[in-house]
């Protein structure tokens, strides 16, 4: 057996995904030994999507008074009141959603080995596992990286995952499959040097067209929008760029960038905005840090003129246009031949089912199944047991849907009913997918330090109850859709839902009561074409009733073929407060305790929880986190020297050289490259030949350990070869944060 | 070393269990501190098919009343290092479910729950070391059964499925009648260090 994953899995995993999680791995021990700041490693280890947990600064709430969590780790943290024992989140990242079977049994075995047994499908099309030690992060990375997925700035000041609409390629209204062009930009901004100086986070979205949800462009900070046109007879593929979208507390339309770019732009205008947004986006102020409010600042006008004056000088880059010639004419190939649904018999409930779940795509004979999770959530043994049914109908062509859903594509029709009969037979052939029971919730008070209100006990509580009435709802009611977030930032994607609700409290006497704020209107249709208006609030033990009477008054009153969105405009918003007037005069607690009490939670209600969030990442500086790496590779090559493997121990401390000049010349010159020629030409230019580099006693003494090195690799590798060039990168790192401080005026910790 | 091991108990056959009646119960638990350990939260997975349940969060360890293989039981999972072997990894979790059983079935608000002792799932959670193979089974066969001595004293072993995807799990029935207040004194020297 094995001695490690890391052993193991060494030739399965990229090597450049592998060297990182090395790096990540050794940023660990520093930080345990105390020897990286803890506000760099949170920043750190967030851009590695490892994320903190409620509970996490070491006490909780426990209904009667707040309690210290006496963690074994004692002070140790992994972050600002982040204590390095406490059970976290680790977000992978599922580019466009696309998993194939390999990754849906290796997902499995994650999250029951480190996780609870749960996969949790995000409104990013991600997965997230929850309760995980941070200790066992690496080893699940290097699982992560042997079937292709990373979890590489799923969280953190950077490029998010990069999401895409689950029909696309498949879709009967699309104007072409955005998969290629989504898998091309998520690779292309993957760790690249221009998205590691955001104030903020940055999220990317790809719609194959206009009028669908599909991937909700207009709430995105980049959203890209499939376009053709004409040229001398030829048809052109390109895209509507969208910039400046979001939701977040302050939610915003994306503005139009460029109303039409080619294919062979949409890298380097993507890598010229981020330049952009790194220059000119707000670092200090998190909540006016996103994109969009920097481009509400200039004005579009502005943002387009600086992002075509950055374009010109972008530096030529052949991976921009060289993936082109590889996309396939059909990103997917079905397993079996497409056969239409003619006279099988039907199981029980298939036809619900069908008539919600099942969407038939472009290439006729062939369906998309939407397997419908409650809540998002689906269990280890039902992952595998769905990856034997990808197995059986449709081989890797699964994917993730914002809507935190999975969807199997290329059913042929004839299978539908031996399919529905297979995901039946493991608790996943709910129907009502896409409608009012197939609640969208983020996770709330149940794992998000920012929760403030049971987002999922809500949803859950909901769910239960609509799922008894479906079958006598009207339609206009089935096909709502209500979105539920725990606090105002908008994770739950409240906004864009017919009915969304999103956590706050308010005060009875003594007591606090949990509470949503009602909101109506939005628009999930159009790319997210238009966002909803908040009501009011009441109480969270009251939502099920004020949505009853919602949904009566709607059907009761709307006119021959209104839309909710349009009766909700109608009706005005003083009059749906008048209709939501009997659940907001809170009583004393005395006379309805029940109603102080959350969903899914017994103990009595209280904000003390509340931490601070993840989400905006720490403000770091660009250098700080590139520093960090090659005192990472610094401590790696001691290590290898304790081992006794003296070559590799030389070749780290000549590569942690490297870094450390890297991230000196990356506070002048962005565009170095991983060259090393390169890097050393760079630092001998602008930090040598000026002197900047320079101390008042050992002058240039140690930029000379580095061109010495690079000039020359030592003839012999022993023990005491090896000691001597660590101690020269030893100091060399240290020279690098004295000068880095000298010019730039910032003091970051030292080791 | 094995680090993430489990056990899991069954609930009697017939029990009509609510699990939202779970979770006020647990959450008492961690008011109390009732049971060995740092406890940090309660989880709700009961809209998941054949999931955990409700799940008691911890440090050391999770527990759960857990609907997985479509049957209702105490699960204990322990999933940090622990000094001990892996017989008294497995005592000190068995040792948890049982604790967890006594409380279940004192408690007033879960009138018809019974847990029955007499057979246990031992899982080991690590694809690495123990993967769920005839040979590894056949490896930890040896400990297994000390395990199941210390706990039933004669007691079969049998490895519980064979996708090698699973867990390594294995299912100890035990010979003779066992009880409750029984199995607490057979395992009260087990340690959660």
């Amino acid at each position: 057996m094995s001695e490690s994953w890391k052993a193991k899995l060494q030739d399965r995993m990229p090597q450049e995904w592998s060297h990182e999680i090395d790096i990540f791995e050794g940023q660990m021990e520093l930080r345990r030994q105390d020897r990286l700041d803890e506000k760099v490693f949170a920043e750190t280890r967030l851009r590695r999507g490892v994320y903190g947990q409620r509970y996490d600064n070491g006490q909780r709430h426990d209904g009667i008074e707040t309690r210290p969590l006496e963690f074994p780790s004692g002070e140790l943290t992994k972050g600002p009141d982040t204590m390095w024992d406490a059970p976290g989140m680790q977000r992978i990242k599922v580019p466009y959603g696309g998993l194939s079977i390999a990754q849906m049994e290796a997902l499995a075995d994650l999250a029951e080995e480190y996780s609870d047994a749960i996969l949790h499908v995000t409104t990013r099309q991600d997965f997230q596992l929850h309760y995980i030690h941070i200790d066992d992060t690496p080893d699940l990375m290097r699982r992560l990286a042997a079937v292709g997925l990373t979890t590489r700035e799923a969280c953190g000041n950077s490029v998010r995952n990069v999401t895409a609409c689950p029909l696309a390629g498949v879709c009967r209204d699309q104007t072409f499959d955005v998969t290629p062009y989504s898998a091309a930009l998520a690779d292309f901004l993957l760790g690249h040097d221009d998205v590691q100086d955001f104030g903020r986070k940055f999220k990317v979205a790809f719609s194959g067209c206009e009028h669908h949800a599909c991937a909700l462009v207009n709430m995105h900070d980049l959203g890209f929008l499939a376009r053709t046109r004409d040229v001398n007879g030829e048809t052109q593929r390109g895209f509507t760029i969208y910039v400046g979208g979001g939701l977040g507390t302050v939610p915003h339309q994306a503005e139009v960038l460029e109303e039409f770019a080619t294919v062979e732009e949409i890298l380097p205008i993507s890598q010229a905005v981020s330049r952009v947004f790194a220059r000119h986006g707000e670092k200090r102020n998190r909540n006016r840090a996103r994109v969009k409010f920097l481009v509400a600042s200039v004005g579009i006008e502005e943002f387009r003129r600086l992002v075509r004056e950055e374009r010109k000088l972008l530096p030529h880059d052949e991976a921009w246009t060289d993936w082109i010639d590889d996309v396939p004419v059909e990103w997917e190939r079905p397993l079996k031949a497409g056969m239409v649904l003619n006279g099988a018999e039907r199981p029980e409930g298939f036809d619900d089912w069908f008539r919600t779940n099942v969407y038939h795509q472009r290439q006729p004979g062939y369906s998309v199944v939407t397997v419908n999770l409650p809540l998002g959530d689906i269990t280890t043994w039902q992952m595998r047991q769905l990856a034997d049914i990808a197995r059986d109908y449709v081989s890797d062509n699964v994917r993730t849907t914002v809507e935190q859903n999975i969807v199997l594509r290329w059913v042929p029709d004839a299978d539908l009913p031996a399919l529905y009969r297979a995901l039946k037979s493991v608790g996943l052939g709910d129907a009502g997918a896409g409608t009012i029971v197939d609640i969208t919730a983020c996770p709330g008070t149940d794992t998000c330090k920012l929760g403030i209100a049971s987002s999922r006990g809500l949803a859950a509580e909901l769910r239960q109850r609509l799922a008894v009435r479906n079958a006598t709802m009207p339609d206009a009611v089935k096909d709502l859709k209500i979105k539920i977030s725990g606090c105002f930032n908008s994770c739950g994607q409240h906004h864009v839902a017919d009915i969304g609700f999103f956590g706050n409290s308010r005060r009875s006497g003594t007591h606090k009561v949990p509470h949503f704020q009602v909101v109506l209107g939005g628009q999930w249709d159009e790319n997210a074409g238009s966002f909803g208006l908040a009501m009011t609030a009441v109480p969270a033990k009251s939502v099920p009733d004020v949505l009853d009477a919602l949904t009566d008054r709607y059907v009761a009153e709307r006119e021959r073929g209104e839309n909710f969105q349009s009766w909700v405009r109608r009706l005005g918003r003083k009059e749906v407060r008048a209709m939501f007037q009997q659940w907001t005069k809170l009583p004393a607690y005395e006379e309805n305790p029940d109603l102080f009490l959350d969903w899914g939670d017994s103990r009595s209600y209280s904000i003390g929880d509340i931490g601070v969030g993840e989400c905006a990442g720490e403000v770091v500086s660009l250098f700080s986190i590139e520093i960090s790496k090659a005192e990472s590779e610094h401590f790696d090559a001691l290590l290898a020297l304790d081992e006794g493997d003296y070559r590799q121990a030389e070749g780290r401390s000549y590569q942690a050289m490297l870094m450390a000049a890297r991230a000196l010349v990356r506070t002048q010159f962005l565009d170095v490259s991983l060259d090393a020629d390169d890097i050393v030409s760079e630092f001998r230019t602008r930090f040598y030949d000026t002197e900047l580099f320079f101390d008042r006693y050992a002058k240039g003494k140690f930029a000379r350990y580095l061109f010495a090195r690079h000039t020359r690799a030592p003839e012999r590798n022993d023990q005491q070869e090896a000691r001597r060039r660590i101690e020269e990168a030893q100091l060399f790192i240290e020279a690098t944060h004295a000068a880095e401080a000298r010019v730039n005026g910032v003091i970051v910790n030292p080791a | 070393m094995l680090q993430r091991i489990g056990t899991k108990l069954y609930l009697a056959d017939g029990c009509d269990l609510d699990p939202a009646a779970l979770i006020p119960v647990m959450q008492g638990w961690i008011q109390r501190r009732q049971l060995p350990g740092l406890l940090i939260d309660v989880a709700d997975y009961s809209h998941a098919h054949h999931g955990p349940g409700i799940m008691l969060i911890g440090n050391e360890g999770d527990l759960s009343v857990d609907f997985g293989e479509g049957r209702a039981g105490i699960l204990y999972v322990r999933k940090r290092e622990h000094a001990s072997s892996l017989p008294d990894g497995l005592l000190a979790c068995v040792r948890q479910c049982l604790l967890a059983a006594e409380l279940l079935q004192r408690d007033n608000s879960l009138p018809d729950l019974q847990v029955d002792v007499r057979e246990t799932r031992v899982i080991l959670s690590d694809r690495l070391r123990a993967p769920n193979t005839p040979e590894a089974f056949a490896a930890l066969r040896g400990e297994l059964a000390i395990f199941a001595y210390r706990l039933y004293g004669d007691a079969s072993l049998d490895r519980a499925n064979d996708d090698p995807r699973d867990n390594l799990a294995v299912t100890v029935s035990a010979a003779d009648e066992h009880n409750l207040a029984g199995l607490l004194g057979r395992t009260a020297a087990a340690s959660m260090a």
